[in-house]
């Protein structure tokens, strides 16, 4: 077995252990630092898989952005550990029920095909050169309209984050707009408050 | 090189486990991170498939596939905080203001 393969084997099996941990970790932080390690295996595969470029961005953008961004979420919360063994739940009976069936489904699927020998690959595969070349190239379009959804996605998340009640120009936002979450009963007090 | 079937099988099984995160777990965040790690299931096998074809366009996919999961979570944690500000809960047993 060669050294690469050898790292594959590895990072695969840490990426489904950190999974298998998000999975049945009660407290969402231990949750959120075991996909972190699954998002590193991951970006550590890509390596090896010569998509070099890729894996520093699955680095920076999964590690370093998203899973920052879930934490700290979290941490603003001030959430308690999820009780996962309440009671038995028809519906989380089903729910295991198809997910274990997906699981087996897919992999007695995926490990019957073929394998296929690698390509030889030439000197800008997997690099930024490479990757530029098919993002400019035949995909400038969606990659035009990712820039808008970016943009879009930042604007949504200002206005649906943004301090709700608060005071303008004498009149509350809430009143102003209310929606069907504002006058039910069970607003939190601190909403009212402001 | 590691055989084609075994890297398909381990982006089927994160996949599948993230699947499971959605289906069985209460915690909104959790539903959230399993949603990524789906996304990132299907990253990898655009990237096994680009590598064993020695072709580079799998890598664009998986590059616009991050951004969109990063603009969705930014959007999915904005629609959480909101909702938390408003329910002090992250169970989804506790949204159901939509049932009939």
């Amino acid at each position: 077995m060669s050294l690469v393969s050898f790292f594959i084997y590895l990072f695969g099996a840490v990426a489904i252990v950190g999974a298998l941990g998000m999975l049945v970790q009660r407290n969402p932080i231990t949750a959120s630092l075991s996909l972190a390690v699954t998002f590193i295996a991951l970006a550590g595969i890509f390596a090896a898989l010569d998509a070099h470029f890729l894996a520093l961005i699955q680095l920076i953008v999964y590690t370093g952005l998203i899973q920052v961004l879930i934490i700290y979420t979290i941490m603003l919360m001030d959430i308690g550990e999820e009780d996962i063994k309440r009671r038995f739940n028809v519906a989380r009976g089903i729910g295991v029920l198809a997910g274990g069936l997906l699981l087996v489904q897919m992999v007695m699927a995926t490990l019957r095909g073929a394998s296929i020998k690698p390509m030889p690959v030439g000197e800008t595969y997997g690099n930024m050169a490479g990757v530029a070349e098919v993002l400019f190239g035949r995909y400038l379009l969606p990659f035009e309209v990712v820039a808008i959804l970016l943009l879009a996605g930042m604007v949504a998340a200002v206005w649906l984050a943004r301090p709700a009640g608060k005071p303008r120009k004498g009149k509350s936002a809430v009143s102003e707009h209310p929606t069907p979450l504002d006058t039910e009963s069970s607003v939190h007090p601190r909403l009212i408050k402001r | 090189m590691v055989p084609l079937p075994h890297l398909i099988a381990l982006s089927a099984i994160l996949f599948a486990i993230g699947a499971l995160g959605v289906l069985t777990r209460r915690n909104i965040i959790v539903l959230l991170m399993s949603v990524e790690l789906m996304l990132n299931a299907v990253n990898l096998a655009f990237i096994t498939f680009s590598r064993y074809s020695g072709d580079m366009e799998g890598q664009g996919f998986v590059f616009i596939i991050m951004t969109v999961a990063a603009a969705e979570v930014a959007v999915g944690l904005a629609i959480i905080v909101s909702l938390f500000r408003r329910r002090e809960s992250v169970n989804s047993d506790d949204y159901t203001i939509l049932k009939w």
